[in-house]
């Protein structure tokens, strides 16, 4: 599993506002963009290969709750420690 | 001991606009639990979008909201212009913005007539659809479309406003704004809509801060996430914008914050005309030469902060993500309808203002892989 939440806890006092699953020629990337009250978006990019399993923001962030849940379900990464994990959002389960 | 029993709303049901499934836990009348099935409305427009020449990617963008289908537009051509510095002139600026605010207009004048719908007031309703008829009859005035107004391409727009078209536009804001005074004053003075919305699908501060609430939502709450405000883009840079905002948290507040933001917007509308450079025209040929890059961007549509990621790699987006403001604001709807009665939760969930068609757009996946689906395909529910 990746880990991650050591770097994502500087965004703390942040706003998440996305998290965006980008499949790149060096393998999977995973970008989670915050907003605080300046013009611009911080961005932190994770690459995460072939990895299967990515570390939850959600003790950090909360509403990143549907954000990954949807890319589980579209995508099949899981965050262990989603409490949507296991849960359906927008698509049947077969 | 009380037992709790399922009650389900929707996808289809006289409540409801658009499908959505809400299964509510409840004991008696009161609401214990909901859960909130979505899936109903679902177009793989992400996929969609991928491996298309920018300005192609660009009608489908638009198409993505029936509503804000401008700021869909916008905040696709802000990350596009940003990364591939493209300047645009300041008539395609507030032009834009122009079409954008009377979005906002006419998407609150919506709102508000199927909210005064749910509560019952369906005179209101018809008063309300009938002002954001006129905003339609502008919208063909100006970019001759009235729903999908596809009047932008990058770096430019596809036509010039004459001073006719901007006259027209003014003139019908001039002659609404009386009428929309008295339903505004209608609306904060009802003891119907006072008894059934203040105190109801309550929201803290806190909570909106904790879960990054956008739009009317987060400001209902003092909140404000504004884009326009924050990160002032295209014609906004230009004009003088007074964020609306309260501090009660609750559906009433929900409402006038929204009302009183058409007034703004037609304060916007008034100041963009006014600034339009006479005798400008917009640039003749948009810019078709955006080969690499990728960027982020954002634009405030009615509902809220509206996000895009963008990657393009040989001319051809490779990636499109989208971040509506419904998705953002989805997390609190089972928290806004819980402790609630089973007869206040429309109201509860309209207050919240969902769009789900808009929400319901990411990629077709089949056996934990995503695929392109043609449209036909789509349709029979089977890939060939």
């Amino acid at each position: 599993m990746k880990k991650i939440l050591q770097e994502i806890k500087k965004t703390k006092s942040d706003r998440l506002v996305s998290i965006s699953y980008v499949n790149e020629d060096e393998g999977v990337s995973i970008y989670y963009h915050f907003a605080d009250k300046t013009p611009k978006f911080k961005e932190i990019k994770i690459e995460i290969g072939n990895e299967k399993e990515v570390e939850s923001i959600t003790p950090i962030h909360p509403n990143a709750a549907i954000l990954e849940g949807e890319i589980t379900e579209m995508y099949g990464i899981k965050f262990p420690g989603n409490p949507y994990s296991g849960k359906r959002i927008f698509l049947e389960e077969k | 001991m009380h037992k709790t029993c399922l009650f389900p709303i929707g996808p289809q049901h006289p409540s409801l606009k658009e499908p959505l499934f809400l299964k509510l836990y409840v004991d008696g009348t009161t609401v214990k639990d909901a859960v909130f099935d979505l899936g109903y409305a679902h177009r793989g427009v992400e996929e969609k979008l991928e491996g298309k020449q920018v300005d192609t990617a660009l009608h489908a963008v638009q198409r993505t909201c029936g509503i804000c289908s401008q700021c869909h537009t916008m905040a696709f051509l802000r990350t596009v212009e940003g990364f591939a510095e493209v300047e645009i002139p300041d008539r395609v600026a507030l032009q834009r913005v122009i079409v954008a605010e009377l979005e906002r207009i006419h998407s609150h004048l919506l709102w508000a007539g199927v909210m005064m719908h749910e509560l019952g007031l369906d005179t209101l309703f018809m008063y309300f659809m009938r002002e954001r008829e006129k905003i339609l009859d502008v919208f063909d005035e100006l970019t001759g479309n009235r729903v999908h107004h596809s009047s932008d391409l990058v770096g430019t727009s596809k036509r010039t406003f004459s001073e006719e078209n901007l006259q027209f536009a003014l003139s019908t804001l001039d002659s609404i704004k009386e009428n929309l005074i008295s339903y505004r004053k209608t609306v904060d003075s009802h003891d119907v809509i006072r008894d059934r919305c203040i105190g109801k699908g309550l929201i803290t501060k806190k909570d909106a801060k904790t879960f990054g609430l956008v739009g009317p939502v987060a400001r209902a709450c003092n909140i404000n996430n504004d884009v326009r405000v924050n990160s002032p883009y295209m014609g906004y840079k230009m004009l003088k914008l007074n964020s609306i905002m309260r501090t009660e948290g609750d559906a009433h507040a929900r409402t006038l914050v929204r009302l009183d933001e058409v007034f703004e917007s037609m304060n916007l509308v008034e100041q963009a005309c006014n600034q339009i450079p006479k005798g400008s025209v917009v640039p003749k040929y948009p810019v078709k030469r955006i080969a690499q890059g990728y960027g982020v961007g954002a634009s405030e549509a009615p509902r809220g902060e509206n996000f895009h990621f963008v990657k393009v790699v040989n001319g051809k987006t490779a990636r499109v993500k989208l971040r509506t403001p419904t998705l953002a604001n989805l997390i609190m709807f089972p928290e806004a309808v819980k402790g609630a009665d089973i007869t206040d939760v429309p109201v509860i969930v309209m207050s919240l203002d969902p769009c789900i068609s808009c929400m319901e757009r990411v990629a077709v996946v089949k056996d934990g892989k995503s695929e392109v689906w043609t449209s036909h395909e789509l349709f029979k529910g089977e890939k060939k």
